[in-house]
Protein backbone atom coordinates (compact mmCIF):
# COMPACT_ATOMS: atom_id res chain seq x y z
CA UNK A 1 0.00 0.00 0.00
CA UNK A 2 2.79 2.56 0.72
CA UNK A 3 4.42 1.81 -2.22
CA UNK A 4 1.16 2.47 -4.31
CA UNK A 5 0.67 5.84 -2.38
CA UNK A 6 4.11 6.96 -2.75
CA UNK A 7 3.61 6.03 -6.36
CA UNK A 8 0.54 8.45 -6.61
CA UNK A 9 2.46 10.85 -4.77
CA UNK A 10 5.02 10.49 -7.66
CA UNK A 11 2.25 10.64 -10.51
CA UNK A 12 0.72 13.75 -8.73
CA UNK A 13 4.13 15.67 -8.31
CA UNK A 14 5.20 15.31 -11.74
CA UNK A 15 2.04 16.78 -13.25
CA UNK A 16 1.38 16.72 -16.69
CA UNK A 17 4.79 14.93 -17.10
CA UNK A 18 4.42 11.58 -18.62
CA UNK A 19 6.89 9.26 -16.82
CA UNK A 20 6.82 5.67 -17.90
CA UNK A 21 6.80 4.05 -14.96
CA UNK A 22 5.60 0.52 -15.35
CA UNK A 23 8.62 -0.31 -17.60
CA UNK A 24 11.25 0.84 -15.48
CA UNK A 25 9.74 -0.54 -12.69
CA UNK A 26 9.46 -3.59 -14.14
CA UNK A 27 12.27 -6.15 -14.75
CA UNK A 28 12.43 -7.13 -18.33
CA UNK A 29 10.06 -10.28 -19.07
CA UNK A 30 11.41 -13.26 -20.09
CA UNK A 31 12.25 -13.83 -23.86
CA UNK A 32 8.71 -15.35 -25.29
CA UNK A 33 6.88 -14.16 -21.66
CA UNK A 34 4.92 -11.30 -23.28
CA UNK A 35 3.29 -13.87 -26.25
CA UNK A 36 2.17 -15.83 -23.16
CA UNK A 37 1.12 -13.46 -21.00
CA UNK A 38 -2.83 -14.04 -21.78
CA UNK A 39 -1.62 -17.56 -20.25
CA UNK A 40 -0.07 -16.05 -17.42
CA UNK A 41 -2.75 -13.54 -15.86
CA UNK A 42 -6.10 -14.73 -15.29
CA UNK A 43 -7.99 -11.56 -16.30
CA UNK A 44 -8.11 -9.43 -19.39
CA UNK A 45 -7.91 -6.18 -16.95
CA UNK A 46 -4.15 -7.28 -16.97
CA UNK A 47 -3.82 -7.03 -20.80
CA UNK A 48 -5.38 -4.03 -21.98
CA UNK A 49 -4.01 -0.26 -21.35
CA UNK A 50 -6.99 2.16 -20.41
CA UNK A 51 -7.85 5.66 -20.95
CA UNK A 52 -7.58 8.17 -18.10
CA UNK A 53 -11.83 7.93 -18.60
CA UNK A 54 -11.94 4.64 -18.56
CA UNK A 55 -9.96 4.08 -15.85
CA UNK A 56 -11.51 6.47 -13.52
CA UNK A 57 -14.67 5.44 -13.97
CA UNK A 58 -13.77 1.64 -13.26
CA UNK A 59 -12.05 3.41 -9.88
CA UNK A 60 -15.38 5.49 -9.67
CA UNK A 61 -17.53 1.98 -10.22
CA UNK A 62 -15.23 0.13 -7.87
CA UNK A 63 -15.49 3.24 -4.56
CA UNK A 64 -18.98 3.88 -5.16
CA UNK A 65 -19.54 -0.31 -4.79
CA UNK A 66 -17.80 -0.66 -1.36
CA UNK A 67 -18.81 2.48 -0.45
CA UNK A 68 -22.56 1.92 -0.83
CA UNK A 69 -22.23 -1.95 0.88
CA UNK A 70 -20.09 -0.30 3.83
CA UNK A 71 -22.64 2.25 4.12
CA UNK A 72 -25.84 -0.10 4.43
CA UNK A 73 -23.94 -1.83 7.16
CA UNK A 74 -25.84 0.71 9.66
CA UNK A 75 -29.03 0.81 7.84
CA UNK A 76 -29.53 -3.10 8.21
CA UNK A 77 -28.77 -3.36 11.53
CA UNK A 78 -30.90 -0.47 13.03
CA UNK A 79 -33.61 -1.54 10.97
CA UNK A 80 -33.31 -4.98 12.52
CA UNK A 81 -34.56 -3.75 15.37
CA UNK A 82 -37.61 -3.06 14.47
CA UNK A 83 -38.32 -6.19 13.03
CA UNK A 84 -39.76 -9.04 14.92
CA UNK A 85 -37.32 -11.59 16.64
CA UNK A 86 -38.35 -14.95 14.16
CA UNK A 87 -37.42 -12.67 11.11
CA UNK A 88 -34.61 -10.47 12.63
CA UNK A 89 -32.05 -12.55 11.28
CA UNK A 90 -32.92 -11.31 7.78
CA UNK A 91 -31.91 -7.40 8.04
CA UNK A 92 -28.94 -9.24 10.09
CA UNK A 93 -27.67 -11.43 7.26
CA UNK A 94 -27.61 -8.80 5.23
CA UNK A 95 -25.42 -6.59 7.47
CA UNK A 96 -23.06 -9.66 7.19
CA UNK A 97 -23.52 -9.70 3.35
CA UNK A 98 -22.81 -6.00 2.94
CA UNK A 99 -19.72 -6.13 5.18
CA UNK A 100 -18.27 -9.04 3.33
CA UNK A 101 -18.77 -7.64 -0.23
CA UNK A 102 -17.89 -4.25 1.16
CA UNK A 103 -14.53 -6.01 2.03
CA UNK A 104 -14.19 -7.68 -1.34
CA UNK A 105 -14.94 -4.64 -3.32
CA UNK A 106 -12.12 -2.51 -1.09
CA UNK A 107 -10.26 -5.00 -2.05
CA UNK A 108 -11.05 -4.89 -5.73
CA UNK A 109 -10.63 -1.22 -5.70
CA UNK A 110 -6.90 -1.70 -3.53
CA UNK A 111 -6.14 -3.84 -6.43
CA UNK A 112 -7.35 -1.81 -9.35
CA UNK A 113 -5.48 1.15 -8.20
CA UNK A 114 -2.01 -0.88 -7.80
CA UNK A 115 -1.89 -2.63 -10.88
CA UNK A 116 -2.14 0.30 -13.36
CA UNK A 117 0.11 2.63 -13.61
CA UNK A 118 0.12 6.04 -15.99
CA UNK A 119 2.56 6.08 -18.90
CA UNK A 120 2.65 7.21 -22.64
CA UNK A 121 -0.96 8.90 -21.92
CA UNK A 122 -2.41 6.00 -20.58
CA UNK A 123 -3.15 3.64 -17.70
CA UNK A 124 -0.94 0.44 -18.79
CA UNK A 125 -1.81 -3.00 -16.48
CA UNK A 126 0.86 -4.72 -14.83
CA UNK A 127 2.50 -1.76 -12.85
CA UNK A 128 4.91 -2.37 -9.96
CA UNK A 129 4.29 -6.05 -11.26
CA UNK A 130 1.07 -6.34 -9.74
CA UNK A 131 -1.81 -8.03 -11.09
CA UNK A 132 -5.88 -7.49 -10.89
CA UNK A 133 -7.99 -10.40 -10.26
CA UNK A 134 -11.86 -10.83 -10.51
CA UNK A 135 -11.29 -14.43 -8.38
CA UNK A 136 -11.94 -12.47 -4.67
CA UNK A 137 -15.38 -11.68 -6.26
CA UNK A 138 -15.82 -15.36 -6.63
CA UNK A 139 -14.31 -15.85 -3.07
CA UNK A 140 -16.61 -13.15 -2.08
CA UNK A 141 -19.71 -14.92 -3.39
CA UNK A 142 -18.85 -18.10 -1.88
CA UNK A 143 -19.61 -16.75 1.57
CA UNK A 144 -22.39 -14.26 0.82
CA UNK A 145 -24.73 -16.09 -1.80
CA UNK A 146 -25.59 -19.28 1.04
CA UNK A 147 -26.47 -16.34 2.79
CA UNK A 148 -28.77 -14.65 0.29
CA UNK A 149 -30.52 -17.75 -0.77
CA UNK A 150 -31.18 -18.31 3.07
CA UNK A 151 -32.52 -15.09 3.78
CA UNK A 152 -35.32 -16.08 1.23
CA UNK A 153 -37.21 -18.96 3.52
CA UNK A 154 -36.53 -17.55 6.95
CA UNK A 155 -38.29 -13.91 5.34
CA UNK A 156 -41.09 -16.31 3.89
CA UNK A 157 -41.31 -18.04 7.56
CA UNK A 158 -40.78 -21.74 6.14
CA UNK A 159 -40.72 -23.93 9.42
CA UNK A 160 -37.47 -24.99 10.59
CA UNK A 161 -36.53 -27.89 9.35
CA UNK A 162 -38.12 -27.07 5.85
CA UNK A 163 -35.87 -23.67 5.76
CA UNK A 164 -32.95 -26.06 6.54
CA UNK A 165 -33.85 -28.59 3.59
CA UNK A 166 -34.08 -25.88 1.46
CA UNK A 167 -31.70 -23.46 2.59
CA UNK A 168 -29.18 -26.44 1.71
CA UNK A 169 -30.75 -27.33 -1.65
CA UNK A 170 -30.01 -24.08 -2.60
CA UNK A 171 -26.82 -23.36 -1.38
CA UNK A 172 -25.21 -26.59 -2.99
CA UNK A 173 -26.44 -25.53 -6.71
CA UNK A 174 -24.96 -21.92 -6.01
CA UNK A 175 -21.61 -23.34 -5.05
CA UNK A 176 -20.83 -25.31 -7.65
CA UNK A 177 -22.29 -22.27 -9.77
CA UNK A 178 -19.27 -19.97 -8.19
CA UNK A 179 -16.71 -22.58 -8.32
CA UNK A 180 -17.37 -23.99 -11.57
CA UNK A 181 -17.73 -20.23 -13.18
CA UNK A 182 -14.55 -19.46 -11.22
CA UNK A 183 -12.44 -21.80 -12.49
CA UNK A 184 -13.64 -21.27 -16.40
CA UNK A 185 -13.34 -17.65 -15.88
CA UNK A 186 -9.66 -18.17 -15.59
CA UNK A 187 -10.33 -19.09 -19.64
CA UNK A 188 -11.31 -15.20 -20.03
CA UNK A 189 -7.66 -14.06 -21.64
CA UNK A 190 -7.79 -16.44 -24.40
CA UNK A 191 -8.53 -19.83 -23.85
CA UNK A 192 -12.33 -19.69 -25.34
CA UNK A 193 -12.98 -23.31 -24.89
CA UNK A 194 -12.06 -23.38 -21.32
CA UNK A 195 -14.18 -20.28 -20.56
CA UNK A 196 -17.30 -21.82 -22.65
CA UNK A 197 -17.20 -24.98 -21.25
CA UNK A 198 -17.09 -24.57 -17.84
CA UNK A 199 -19.70 -21.55 -18.52
CA UNK A 200 -21.87 -24.04 -20.07
CA UNK A 201 -21.72 -26.06 -16.69
CA UNK A 202 -22.21 -22.98 -14.22
CA UNK A 203 -25.05 -22.30 -16.69
CA UNK A 204 -26.52 -26.31 -15.72
CA UNK A 205 -26.14 -25.18 -11.84
CA UNK A 206 -27.42 -22.33 -12.22
CA UNK A 207 -30.91 -23.59 -13.92
CA UNK A 208 -30.94 -26.26 -11.37
CA UNK A 209 -30.45 -23.35 -8.59
CA UNK A 210 -33.17 -21.21 -10.61
CA UNK A 211 -35.52 -24.36 -10.23
CA UNK A 212 -34.61 -24.87 -6.15
CA UNK A 213 -35.10 -20.84 -5.56
CA UNK A 214 -38.57 -21.22 -7.29
CA UNK A 215 -39.53 -23.95 -4.86
CA UNK A 216 -39.02 -21.59 -2.27
CA UNK A 217 -40.96 -18.50 -3.85
CA UNK A 218 -44.00 -20.66 -4.63
CA UNK A 219 -44.07 -21.77 -0.93
CA UNK A 220 -44.22 -18.30 -0.16
CA UNK A 221 -46.63 -17.44 -2.91
CA UNK A 222 -49.12 -19.85 -1.05
CA UNK A 223 -48.96 -18.78 2.51
CA UNK A 224 -47.86 -15.27 2.82
CA UNK A 225 -50.14 -13.44 4.40
CA UNK A 226 -52.72 -11.73 2.05
CA UNK A 227 -51.68 -8.04 2.33
CA UNK A 228 -47.92 -9.33 0.98
CA UNK A 229 -49.37 -12.12 -1.40
CA UNK A 230 -47.86 -10.30 -4.40
CA UNK A 231 -44.28 -9.65 -2.60
CA UNK A 232 -42.86 -13.40 -3.03
CA UNK A 233 -43.97 -13.45 -6.67
CA UNK A 234 -42.50 -9.79 -7.40
CA UNK A 235 -39.23 -10.56 -5.25
CA UNK A 236 -38.61 -13.71 -7.92
CA UNK A 237 -38.98 -11.07 -11.14
CA UNK A 238 -36.09 -9.11 -9.16
CA UNK A 239 -34.20 -12.20 -8.24
CA UNK A 240 -34.49 -13.46 -12.12
CA UNK A 241 -33.74 -9.48 -13.62
CA UNK A 242 -30.25 -9.57 -11.18
CA UNK A 243 -28.74 -12.39 -10.97
CA UNK A 244 -29.17 -13.12 -14.96
CA UNK A 245 -26.67 -9.87 -15.37
CA UNK A 246 -23.87 -12.70 -14.22
CA UNK A 247 -23.28 -14.35 -16.82
CA UNK A 248 -23.26 -11.30 -19.04
CA UNK A 249 -20.30 -10.60 -17.11
CA UNK A 250 -18.76 -13.42 -17.36
CA UNK A 251 -18.90 -13.92 -20.62
CA UNK A 252 -17.88 -10.69 -22.12
CA UNK A 253 -14.61 -11.09 -22.90
CA UNK A 254 -15.10 -12.42 -25.77
CA UNK A 255 -16.62 -9.60 -27.45
CA UNK A 256 -12.45 -8.50 -27.34
CA UNK A 257 -9.78 -7.04 -24.69
CA UNK A 258 -10.73 -3.50 -24.95
CA UNK A 259 -11.18 -0.67 -22.19
CA UNK A 260 -14.73 -0.37 -23.15
CA UNK A 261 -14.81 -4.43 -22.32
CA UNK A 262 -12.80 -4.21 -19.05
CA UNK A 263 -14.84 -0.59 -18.00
CA UNK A 264 -18.51 -2.46 -18.93
CA UNK A 265 -17.50 -5.77 -16.85
CA UNK A 266 -17.09 -3.78 -13.84
CA UNK A 267 -19.82 -1.98 -14.01
CA UNK A 268 -22.00 -4.99 -14.79
CA UNK A 269 -20.32 -7.26 -12.27
CA UNK A 270 -21.24 -4.30 -9.48
CA UNK A 271 -24.70 -3.39 -11.13
CA UNK A 272 -25.44 -6.79 -10.07
CA UNK A 273 -23.54 -7.01 -6.60
CA UNK A 274 -25.56 -3.79 -5.42
CA UNK A 275 -29.10 -5.14 -7.23
CA UNK A 276 -28.73 -8.74 -5.81
CA UNK A 277 -27.25 -7.89 -2.41
CA UNK A 278 -28.21 -4.41 -1.45
CA UNK A 279 -31.64 -3.78 -2.87
CA UNK A 280 -32.47 -7.40 -2.56
CA UNK A 281 -31.58 -6.89 1.12
CA UNK A 282 -33.50 -3.50 1.49
CA UNK A 283 -36.61 -5.20 -0.09
CA UNK A 284 -36.43 -8.50 2.07
CA UNK A 285 -36.42 -6.29 5.14
CA UNK A 286 -39.46 -4.14 3.85
CA UNK A 287 -41.13 -7.33 3.27
CA UNK A 288 -40.27 -8.49 6.69
CA UNK A 289 -40.91 -5.13 8.69
CA UNK A 290 -44.61 -5.86 7.13
CA UNK A 291 -44.62 -9.04 7.95
CA UNK A 292 -44.22 -8.35 11.91
CA UNK A 293 -46.25 -5.65 11.92
CA UNK A 294 -49.15 -7.84 10.27
CA UNK A 295 -48.24 -10.02 13.37
CA UNK A 296 -48.28 -7.33 15.67
CA UNK A 297 -44.72 -6.79 16.47
CA UNK A 298 -45.20 -2.88 18.08
CA UNK A 299 -42.14 -1.42 17.08
CA UNK A 300 -42.59 -2.75 13.21
CA UNK A 301 -46.28 -1.18 13.67
CA UNK A 302 -44.82 2.03 14.77
CA UNK A 303 -42.40 1.83 12.16
CA UNK A 304 -45.37 1.87 9.51
CA UNK A 305 -47.29 3.73 11.51
CA UNK A 306 -48.66 6.99 8.96
CA UNK A 307 -46.53 10.44 10.15
CA UNK A 308 -49.13 12.14 12.06
CA UNK A 309 -50.99 15.55 11.02
CA UNK A 310 -48.05 17.92 9.70
CA UNK A 311 -49.15 21.09 12.00
CA UNK A 312 -52.07 20.84 14.66
CA UNK A 313 -53.61 24.24 15.66
CA UNK A 314 -51.80 24.76 18.82
CA UNK A 315 -48.36 24.18 17.12
CA UNK A 316 -48.70 27.45 14.49
CA UNK A 317 -46.65 30.07 16.05
CA UNK A 318 -48.09 32.79 17.48
CA UNK A 319 -48.12 36.06 15.12
CA UNK A 320 -48.68 39.50 16.28
CA UNK B 1 -69.49 -21.30 -13.25
CA UNK B 2 -66.82 -23.67 -12.21
CA UNK B 3 -63.78 -25.22 -13.91
CA UNK B 4 -65.37 -28.82 -13.66
CA UNK B 5 -68.88 -27.50 -15.08
CA UNK B 6 -67.07 -26.00 -17.66
CA UNK B 7 -65.59 -28.98 -18.62
CA UNK B 8 -68.43 -30.93 -18.71
CA UNK B 9 -70.20 -28.79 -20.88
CA UNK B 10 -67.39 -28.47 -23.14
CA UNK B 11 -66.54 -32.26 -22.90
CA UNK B 12 -66.83 -33.20 -26.29
CA UNK B 13 -65.27 -30.09 -28.02
CA UNK B 14 -62.12 -31.83 -25.74
CA UNK B 15 -62.28 -35.19 -27.01
CA UNK B 16 -62.62 -33.84 -30.73
CA UNK B 17 -59.43 -32.08 -29.52
CA UNK B 18 -57.83 -35.72 -29.36
CA UNK B 19 -57.72 -35.53 -32.87
CA UNK B 20 -55.29 -32.33 -33.25
CA UNK B 21 -52.56 -34.23 -32.75
CA UNK B 22 -53.48 -36.85 -36.12
CA UNK B 23 -54.43 -33.23 -37.83
CA UNK B 24 -51.29 -32.12 -36.80
CA UNK B 25 -48.98 -35.23 -37.60
CA UNK B 26 -51.22 -35.40 -41.50
CA UNK B 27 -50.37 -31.15 -42.41
CA UNK B 28 -46.33 -31.99 -40.81
CA UNK B 29 -46.35 -34.39 -43.40
CA UNK B 30 -47.58 -32.81 -46.23
CA UNK B 31 -45.00 -29.72 -45.18
CA UNK B 32 -42.43 -32.41 -44.94
CA UNK B 33 -43.04 -33.79 -47.82
CA UNK B 34 -42.94 -30.43 -50.00
CA UNK B 35 -39.34 -29.47 -48.68
CA UNK B 36 -37.26 -28.63 -46.10
CA UNK B 37 -37.99 -24.54 -46.49
CA UNK B 38 -41.77 -25.70 -46.62
CA UNK B 39 -41.31 -27.82 -43.18
CA UNK B 40 -39.40 -25.05 -41.58
CA UNK B 41 -41.85 -22.75 -42.27
CA UNK B 42 -44.93 -24.48 -40.66
CA UNK B 43 -42.94 -25.29 -37.73
CA UNK B 44 -42.34 -21.59 -37.09
CA UNK B 45 -46.33 -21.36 -37.72
CA UNK B 46 -46.51 -23.68 -34.75
CA UNK B 47 -44.27 -21.97 -32.28
CA UNK B 48 -46.17 -18.93 -33.56
CA UNK B 49 -49.57 -20.10 -32.82
CA UNK B 50 -48.48 -21.65 -29.23
CA UNK B 51 -47.22 -18.64 -28.11
CA UNK B 52 -50.42 -17.30 -26.75
CA UNK B 53 -50.81 -19.95 -23.86
CA UNK B 54 -48.44 -17.87 -22.24
CA UNK B 55 -49.63 -14.56 -22.98
CA UNK B 56 -51.60 -13.97 -19.90
CA UNK B 57 -50.63 -14.42 -15.46
CA UNK B 58 -52.20 -16.44 -14.15
CA UNK B 59 -52.36 -15.33 -10.37
CA UNK B 60 -54.34 -15.60 -7.41
CA UNK B 61 -57.48 -17.93 -9.03
CA UNK B 62 -57.95 -15.73 -11.93
CA UNK B 63 -56.10 -15.11 -15.56
CA UNK B 64 -55.28 -11.24 -16.73
CA UNK B 65 -52.97 -9.54 -18.66
CA UNK B 66 -49.54 -8.64 -17.78
CA UNK B 67 -49.59 -5.05 -16.14
CA UNK B 68 -47.06 -2.31 -17.90
CA UNK B 69 -44.67 -2.91 -14.70
CA UNK B 70 -44.79 -6.81 -15.08
CA UNK B 71 -44.72 -6.21 -18.78
CA UNK B 72 -41.21 -3.97 -18.58
CA UNK B 73 -39.91 -6.63 -15.72
CA UNK B 74 -40.55 -9.69 -18.19
CA UNK B 75 -38.60 -7.65 -21.43
CA UNK B 76 -35.56 -6.98 -18.90
CA UNK B 77 -35.55 -10.51 -18.30
CA UNK B 78 -35.77 -11.50 -21.99
CA UNK B 79 -33.33 -9.30 -22.85
CA UNK B 80 -30.97 -10.34 -20.07
CA UNK B 81 -31.13 -14.03 -21.09
CA UNK B 82 -30.84 -13.04 -24.89
CA UNK B 83 -27.08 -11.30 -23.11
CA UNK B 84 -26.37 -14.57 -22.13
CA UNK B 85 -27.19 -16.02 -25.24
CA UNK B 86 -25.46 -13.70 -27.39
CA UNK B 87 -22.22 -13.71 -24.98
CA UNK B 88 -22.50 -17.42 -24.09
CA UNK B 89 -24.43 -19.34 -26.99
CA UNK B 90 -23.92 -22.64 -25.92
CA UNK B 91 -24.47 -21.45 -22.30
CA UNK B 92 -27.30 -19.54 -23.42
CA UNK B 93 -28.54 -22.66 -25.58
CA UNK B 94 -28.09 -25.26 -22.47
CA UNK B 95 -29.70 -22.69 -20.30
CA UNK B 96 -33.20 -22.96 -22.72
CA UNK B 97 -32.81 -26.17 -23.32
CA UNK B 98 -32.86 -27.61 -19.67
CA UNK B 99 -35.51 -24.91 -18.85
CA UNK B 100 -37.75 -25.57 -21.35
CA UNK B 101 -37.46 -29.69 -20.20
CA UNK B 102 -38.57 -29.08 -16.95
CA UNK B 103 -41.38 -26.43 -17.77
CA UNK B 104 -43.11 -29.06 -20.26
CA UNK B 105 -42.28 -31.95 -17.56
CA UNK B 106 -44.44 -29.66 -14.68
CA UNK B 107 -47.14 -28.16 -17.34
CA UNK B 108 -50.59 -27.27 -16.24
CA UNK B 109 -52.50 -29.67 -18.07
CA UNK B 110 -54.17 -32.83 -18.35
CA UNK B 111 -51.54 -35.05 -18.41
CA UNK B 112 -49.86 -37.44 -16.40
CA UNK B 113 -46.46 -37.23 -14.98
CA UNK B 114 -44.88 -39.34 -17.07
CA UNK B 115 -46.20 -37.72 -20.64
CA UNK B 116 -45.78 -34.42 -19.91
CA UNK B 117 -41.92 -35.76 -18.81
CA UNK B 118 -41.80 -37.61 -22.13
CA UNK B 119 -42.84 -34.51 -23.86
CA UNK B 120 -40.20 -32.61 -22.16
CA UNK B 121 -37.78 -35.14 -22.61
CA UNK B 122 -38.70 -35.52 -26.95
CA UNK B 123 -38.65 -31.90 -27.44
CA UNK B 124 -35.11 -31.42 -26.46
CA UNK B 125 -33.66 -34.39 -27.57
CA UNK B 126 -36.11 -36.33 -30.27
CA UNK B 127 -34.79 -34.92 -33.03
CA UNK B 128 -30.99 -35.35 -31.50
CA UNK B 129 -32.03 -38.66 -31.36
CA UNK B 130 -33.12 -39.45 -34.78
CA UNK B 131 -32.21 -36.68 -37.06
CA UNK B 132 -28.67 -35.48 -35.22
CA UNK B 133 -27.36 -34.22 -38.31
CA UNK B 134 -29.93 -31.93 -39.22
CA UNK B 135 -30.51 -30.64 -35.73
CA UNK B 136 -26.89 -29.82 -35.58
CA UNK B 137 -27.34 -28.02 -38.64
CA UNK B 138 -30.30 -26.10 -36.89
CA UNK B 139 -28.12 -25.34 -33.46
CA UNK B 140 -25.54 -23.82 -36.25
CA UNK B 141 -27.76 -21.96 -37.56
CA UNK B 142 -28.85 -20.67 -34.14
CA UNK B 143 -25.54 -19.73 -32.68
CA UNK B 144 -24.04 -18.71 -35.85
CA UNK B 145 -21.16 -21.81 -35.33
CA UNK B 146 -20.77 -25.29 -35.43
CA UNK B 147 -21.90 -26.40 -31.83
CA UNK B 148 -19.77 -28.85 -30.13
CA UNK B 149 -19.72 -32.34 -30.84
CA UNK B 150 -20.60 -33.28 -27.89
CA UNK B 151 -23.79 -31.51 -27.83
CA UNK B 152 -26.16 -33.13 -30.00
CA UNK B 153 -25.08 -36.67 -28.32
CA UNK B 154 -25.75 -35.68 -24.96
CA UNK B 155 -29.12 -34.28 -25.84
CA UNK B 156 -30.05 -38.17 -27.71
CA UNK B 157 -29.91 -39.55 -24.50
CA UNK B 158 -33.19 -37.33 -23.55
CA UNK B 159 -34.36 -38.52 -27.42
CA UNK B 160 -33.87 -42.42 -25.58
CA UNK B 161 -35.27 -41.55 -22.27
CA UNK B 162 -38.30 -39.36 -23.65
CA UNK B 163 -39.07 -42.40 -25.94
CA UNK B 164 -38.93 -44.98 -22.51
CA UNK B 165 -41.08 -42.77 -21.19
CA UNK B 166 -43.43 -42.48 -23.58
CA UNK B 167 -43.88 -46.79 -23.27
CA UNK B 168 -44.16 -45.93 -19.93
CA UNK B 169 -46.75 -43.61 -20.13
CA UNK B 170 -48.74 -45.78 -22.70
CA UNK B 171 -48.04 -49.21 -20.41
CA UNK B 172 -49.43 -47.14 -17.42
CA UNK B 173 -52.05 -45.56 -20.09
CA UNK B 174 -51.88 -42.95 -18.61
CA UNK B 175 -53.62 -39.91 -19.44
CA UNK B 176 -51.92 -37.76 -22.29
CA UNK B 177 -49.80 -40.91 -23.06
CA UNK B 178 -51.61 -41.04 -26.89
CA UNK B 179 -50.54 -37.60 -27.28
CA UNK B 180 -46.87 -37.75 -25.86
CA UNK B 181 -46.67 -41.16 -27.82
CA UNK B 182 -47.44 -38.51 -31.60
CA UNK B 183 -44.28 -36.88 -30.45
CA UNK B 184 -42.24 -39.73 -31.32
CA UNK B 185 -43.42 -40.01 -35.39
CA UNK B 186 -42.95 -36.20 -35.13
CA UNK B 187 -39.33 -36.75 -34.18
CA UNK B 188 -38.51 -39.59 -36.40
CA UNK B 189 -40.10 -37.82 -39.76
CA UNK B 190 -39.89 -34.36 -39.73
CA UNK B 191 -37.29 -31.46 -40.05
CA UNK B 192 -35.61 -30.89 -36.59
CA UNK B 193 -37.88 -26.90 -36.80
CA UNK B 194 -41.19 -28.58 -37.68
CA UNK B 195 -40.78 -31.45 -34.92
CA UNK B 196 -40.60 -29.18 -32.18
CA UNK B 197 -42.95 -27.08 -33.25
CA UNK B 198 -45.43 -29.45 -33.64
CA UNK B 199 -44.36 -30.76 -30.29
CA UNK B 200 -44.60 -27.60 -28.60
CA UNK B 201 -48.05 -26.58 -30.33
CA UNK B 202 -50.15 -29.71 -29.53
CA UNK B 203 -48.04 -31.24 -26.79
CA UNK B 204 -47.91 -28.34 -24.73
CA UNK B 205 -49.17 -25.00 -25.79
CA UNK B 206 -52.83 -26.51 -26.60
CA UNK B 207 -53.11 -28.80 -23.53
CA UNK B 208 -52.05 -25.64 -21.60
CA UNK B 209 -54.13 -23.41 -23.07
CA UNK B 210 -57.06 -25.96 -23.14
CA UNK B 211 -56.80 -26.46 -19.35
CA UNK B 212 -56.95 -22.52 -18.77
CA UNK B 213 -60.07 -22.21 -20.81
CA UNK B 214 -61.70 -25.10 -18.71
CA UNK B 215 -60.53 -22.91 -15.19
CA UNK B 216 -61.00 -19.65 -16.40
CA UNK B 217 -63.81 -19.29 -19.43
CA UNK B 218 -62.75 -18.77 -22.80
CA UNK B 219 -63.84 -15.22 -22.51
CA UNK B 220 -61.66 -14.70 -19.78
CA UNK B 221 -58.39 -16.50 -21.62
CA UNK B 222 -59.09 -14.27 -24.41
CA UNK B 223 -59.56 -11.18 -22.90
CA UNK B 224 -56.13 -11.71 -20.71
CA UNK B 225 -53.99 -13.18 -23.71
CA UNK B 226 -55.35 -11.54 -26.92
CA UNK B 227 -53.45 -8.82 -27.36
CA UNK B 228 -50.44 -9.87 -25.90
CA UNK B 229 -50.81 -12.72 -27.91
CA UNK B 230 -51.27 -10.28 -30.95
CA UNK B 231 -48.28 -8.03 -30.17
CA UNK B 232 -45.64 -11.08 -29.34
CA UNK B 233 -47.27 -12.86 -32.68
CA UNK B 234 -46.82 -9.81 -34.66
CA UNK B 235 -42.80 -9.61 -33.36
CA UNK B 236 -42.18 -12.86 -34.18
CA UNK B 237 -43.50 -12.50 -37.35
CA UNK B 238 -41.41 -9.44 -38.10
CA UNK B 239 -38.29 -11.29 -37.03
CA UNK B 240 -38.63 -14.30 -38.96
CA UNK B 241 -39.35 -11.52 -42.32
CA UNK B 242 -36.22 -9.36 -41.04
CA UNK B 243 -33.96 -13.21 -40.88
CA UNK B 244 -35.25 -14.12 -44.33
CA UNK B 245 -34.77 -10.75 -45.81
CA UNK B 246 -30.99 -10.92 -44.30
CA UNK B 247 -32.14 -7.70 -42.29
CA UNK B 248 -31.19 -9.22 -38.90
CA UNK B 249 -28.71 -12.21 -38.32
CA UNK B 250 -29.97 -15.40 -37.36
CA UNK B 251 -28.04 -15.52 -33.68
CA UNK B 252 -29.69 -12.07 -32.54
CA UNK B 253 -33.13 -13.36 -33.77
CA UNK B 254 -32.55 -16.53 -32.13
CA UNK B 255 -31.36 -15.06 -28.60
CA UNK B 256 -34.42 -12.23 -28.45
CA UNK B 257 -36.65 -15.70 -28.74
CA UNK B 258 -34.86 -17.99 -26.58
CA UNK B 259 -34.49 -14.79 -24.30
CA UNK B 260 -38.14 -13.44 -24.44
CA UNK B 261 -39.26 -17.23 -24.08
CA UNK B 262 -37.12 -17.67 -20.52
CA UNK B 263 -39.40 -15.50 -18.40
CA UNK B 264 -42.86 -17.04 -18.93
CA UNK B 265 -41.19 -20.70 -18.21
CA UNK B 266 -39.38 -19.10 -14.70
CA UNK B 267 -42.77 -17.75 -13.84
CA UNK B 268 -45.76 -19.36 -15.04
CA UNK B 269 -48.17 -20.50 -11.97
CA UNK B 270 -45.63 -20.03 -9.40
CA UNK B 271 -48.30 -20.67 -6.56
CA UNK B 272 -48.61 -24.06 -8.24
Amino acid sequence: MNDVGDDMGRRRATGKVILPMAPVSVPSPAPGMLDRLPDVVSNIENLVPLTAGQYNTGSLILMVSYGAHFAFILYFLMTSFSIAPRYRVVPILSAVVMASAGLSLYREFDAWQASYAFAGGFYLPLAEGETFTNAFRYGNWTITVPLLLTQLPIAFALSRPDLHKRAVRMAIPALLMIWTGLYGQFGETGDWSRLNVWGVISTIFFVWLIVEVRGVISIAVRTSPPGLASWPKNIWWYFLATWGLYPIAYALPQLGFTGDVVVIRQALFSLADISSKLIYGVILSRYVLRRSALEGFAPAVEALAPAPAATAPADKPLQG
Amino acid sequence: MTGAALALQEGPRHRAGALLPCVGLALAAGAQLAGTTAAILLGLACFVAGLAHGAAEETEGRIAAFGPVRALAYVAIGLAVAGLFLALPIAGLTLFLLLSLWHFARSECAMGPLARAAVGMLAIGGSALFRPSETTDVFAAIVGFAPPSVLVPVLSMAGVAGSVLVVAALVRRERGALLAASCLPAAILFHPVLAVGLVFLSAHALPVQAGQVARYGRHAVLRAALWPSLAAGAGALASIAAVSAGLVPMPLAAALAFGLATPHMLTERLEA
